[in-house]
């Protein structure tokens, strides 16, 4: 017998970002389960600020307790130290950091406190090489994350 | 005080849990906890950080976080850390947040069958066994193990009341008929009562089955209709007034004889069927022999005659070459060779013609059998007819048999006499050759003594030649004589008296006939 699924948080998470969104975070698109599609602004008062990125979630069936494909999509990829041109995020909770606990509202405020958070405009120093091997879903890729602080 | 998983699930039994509602109907779990609405406004702090309900059978980590029981197990299968804080956690360092669980436990839900009606309300604690017992919204199955419709436990006591598959009690003859068979089982219900349409008495459907061999007022025929008796009338007439005064009752036993007779015979004209049609196609067989007898028979005679010119002519040459006398013979030979001729061409026309008729009497006897079974097997006729036919046909058969067998007799016959005719014409000619042989003898014999006679007065007076003749190779001699032309003959020694010269006459024909066997 399968365990007892998560069915109803997901509805519930889409109702409640509905209803109180971060700020900066509106749904461009999230007919089904599967995939949403997010748009996230720069915030004010930083680097980004007046720029609009999509984001890109994909959850599996055991989501929350295994976290969704998050990254980057359309025209405009934020230009930082930690993600790669392709989309692809270099972000701890993400990956081998994620927690039940987190939401889809709680990786929206992480990824703004990134962004918010950076000094420069560029990307990764290995980008080039990256995007080259990358596979199409990052969690397929082996993150280290030695710099915490950006 | 840290709680064992294992101990708290028991305590956990008094309270309904969904595993133990789950096994009352294993396919469909009455409810999933994490899918309960809730009337209450959402209260953050009573919610499970994983699965963002109100807590189910909460459990609190050491480092005092708390989730649901079910929640935090999923979770540490995945990742060994407290979600919220990371901290590993034992799952046997988990316990049971009582308080917790009974605020929880006291919240009021909506029934999980809102959408299909149900507007119950209640603690969740209560839930489940509202959907046990009350819940009128909830799935169910027929119980009827035919039908086992999926339907609404409201709906089901509305169901049962026309459920096609349902059993019920046949009031007459109380057995369980399903409902959709009821009108077709009192057609045949045995307690059914049933009025008899003869006698318009009325007992149940069982008894009338047995009443209708015994109703005095059904029309009947008499018992011995079989035979021909055409009285119908009601049962309680037939021994009170017809069975005295039927005319078939006093033959009785001579009908009830004939029947069993009747019966032998058809047997046995059906066994006779039967040899016939087994010998049916062994005298096809026979037929075609025969033709092809005749056919081979046509072939010699025709070969045999031009044989025997060949032989007579043969015997011609020899007789030419023998001597200037063979022609004085020839009439005679031409005659015996015409007569043979005659001979041959009589009994070939007489035997064809004897064996044509006997194959067509053969064939139109088997014709004729054939169209009589055919006819008596389209016609149906009445007893006596029957036995008559019968009677009959076993003459017909009889008669066709013998007239088969009489016609290969015949046959046969004529095949011995032609051959035996044959024969004895060869026997006549053998004759007619020895009588010609022997005059041959005759004259050369003569025409010796005759030479011998002239030649007497020359030589000496006792040296017949007939002596030589009266030796034991005198046949031989004599052979040479012929075709030596009248050479010296051999001295004889001791002279004969002339006297015996009538004597040789019918050792001549002695000897003759030993020689001509061997040739
Ligand atoms: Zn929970
Ligand atoms: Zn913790
Ligand atoms: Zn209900
Ligand atoms: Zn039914
Ligand atoms: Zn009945
Ligand atoms: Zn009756
Ligand atoms: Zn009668």
């Amino acid at each position: 017998m399968a365990k007892p699924m998560f069915a109803r948080r997901l509805s519930k998470e889409l109702k409640d970002l509905a209803m109180n969104p971060p700020a900066g975070v509106d749904i461009i698109d999230a007919n089904d389960f599967k995939v949403w599609k997010l748009g996230l602004a720069g915030a004010p008062g930083t680097l980004y600020e007046g720029e609009k990125f999509q984001l890109e979630f994909n959850f599996g069936p055991n989501y929350p307790l295994e976290s969704p494909q998050v990254l980057f999509v359309g025209d405009n990829v934020p230009i930082h130290p930690h993600i790669y041109s392709n989309g692809h995020i270099c972000l701890d909770v993400l990956y081998n950091h994620w927690s039940p606990v987190q939401t889809v509202a709680s990786i929206c405020l992480s990824l703004q406190s990134m962004l918010s958070s950076c000094t420069s405009k560029e990307r990764p120093p290995d980008n080039a090489n990256y995007i080259k091997t990358a596979r199409a879903n990052p969690k397929h890729t082996a993150w280290a994350f030695h710099d915490d602080t950006v | 005080m840290p709680q064992q998983p294992g101990a708290h699930k028991n305590s956990k039994e008094t309270q309904e849990p969904p595993s133990a509602a789950r096994k009352e109907d294993e396919t469909q779990p009455l409810y999933d906890p994490r899918s309960l609405q809730y009337l209450e406004p959402t209260q953050t702090s009573l919610q499970c950080s994983v699965c963002c309900e109100y807590f189910t059978e909460p459990v609190s980590a050491p480092c005092g976080h708390t989730f649901c029981h079910g929640c935090i197990m999923q979770a540490l299968e995945v990742s060994h850390g407290c979600p919220l804080c990371r901290t590993p956690i034992d799952p046997s360092s988990l316990y049971e947040v009582i308080a917790l669980s009974r605020i929880c436990d006291e919240l009021l839900v909506y029934c999980p069958h809102k959408t299909l009606g149900c507007n119950h309300t209640c603690q969740r604690i209560q839930i489940g066994k509202h959907l046990k017992d009350d819940c009128v919204y909830i799935g169910t199955l027929c119980r009827v193990e035919e039908c086992r419709k999926k339907l609404l436990k409201k709906d089901l006591s509305e169901h049962m009341e026309s459920c096609p598959y349902k059993r019920v009690d046949c009031l007459m003859c109380n057995t369980k008929v399903m409902k959709s068979e009821l009108s077709d089982h009192h057609k045949t219900c045995p307690a059914e009562s049933v009025t008899c349409p003869h006698c318009e008495t009325t007992r149940t459907r069982i008894r009338h089955l047995e009443h209708l061999k015994e109703c005095p007022k059904q029309i009947i025929q008499c018992s011995l209709s079989d035979f021909g008796c055409p009285w119908k009338g009601p049962r309680f007439d037939l021994n009170a007034i017809h069975i005295p005064q039927c005319p078939y009752e006093s033959i009785r036993g001579f009908l009830e004889l004939s029947k069993t007779k009747m019966d032998a015979l058809e047997q046995e004209n059906q066994q006779l069927r039967a040899i016939f049609l087994d010998l049916r196609p062994q005298v096809q067989q026979l037929r075609d022999q025969v033709g092809q007898l005749s056919e081979s028979f046509q072939l010699i005679t025709q070969q045999d005659t031009p044989n025997g010119f060949g032989d007579a002519h043969g015997f011609m040459d020899m007789s030419t070459s023998g001597g200037g006398y063979a022609g004085a013979y020839d009439p005679q030979s031409h005659g015996m060779l015409s007569r043979q001729e005659s001979y041959d061409n009589g009994v070939d026309n007489g035997d064809n013609e004897a064996l044509r008729a006997a194959i067509r009497n053969n064939s139109i006897g088997a014709d004729s059998i054939v169209s009589n079974l055919n006819n008596n097997n389209g016609v149906s006729v009445g007893a006596v007819d029957t036995h008559e036919l019968l009677i009959s046909e076993n003459e017909r058969i009889r008669s066709e048999i013998e007239t088969l067998t009489a016609g290969l007799a015949s046959l046969e016959l004529k095949q011995n006499m032609a051959i035996m005719t044959e024969s004895m014409r060869m026997q006549e000619e053998v004759q007619s050759l020895r009588a010609v042989c022997h005059g041959l003898r005759m004259q050369m014999h003569y025409l010796l003594l005759e030479q011998q006679n002239s030649r007497g007065h020359h030589g000496p007076p006792g040296s017949p030649v007939v002596g030589g003749g009266n030796n034991g190779s005198g046949t031989n001699s004599g052979g040479k004589g012929v075709s030596n032309g009248g050479g010296p003959p051999a001295g004889a020694p001791g002279g004969r008296p002339l006297s015996s010269i009538g004597m040789p006459r019918p050792r001549f024909t002695d000897g003759l006939g030993r020689q001509d066997t061997k040739l």
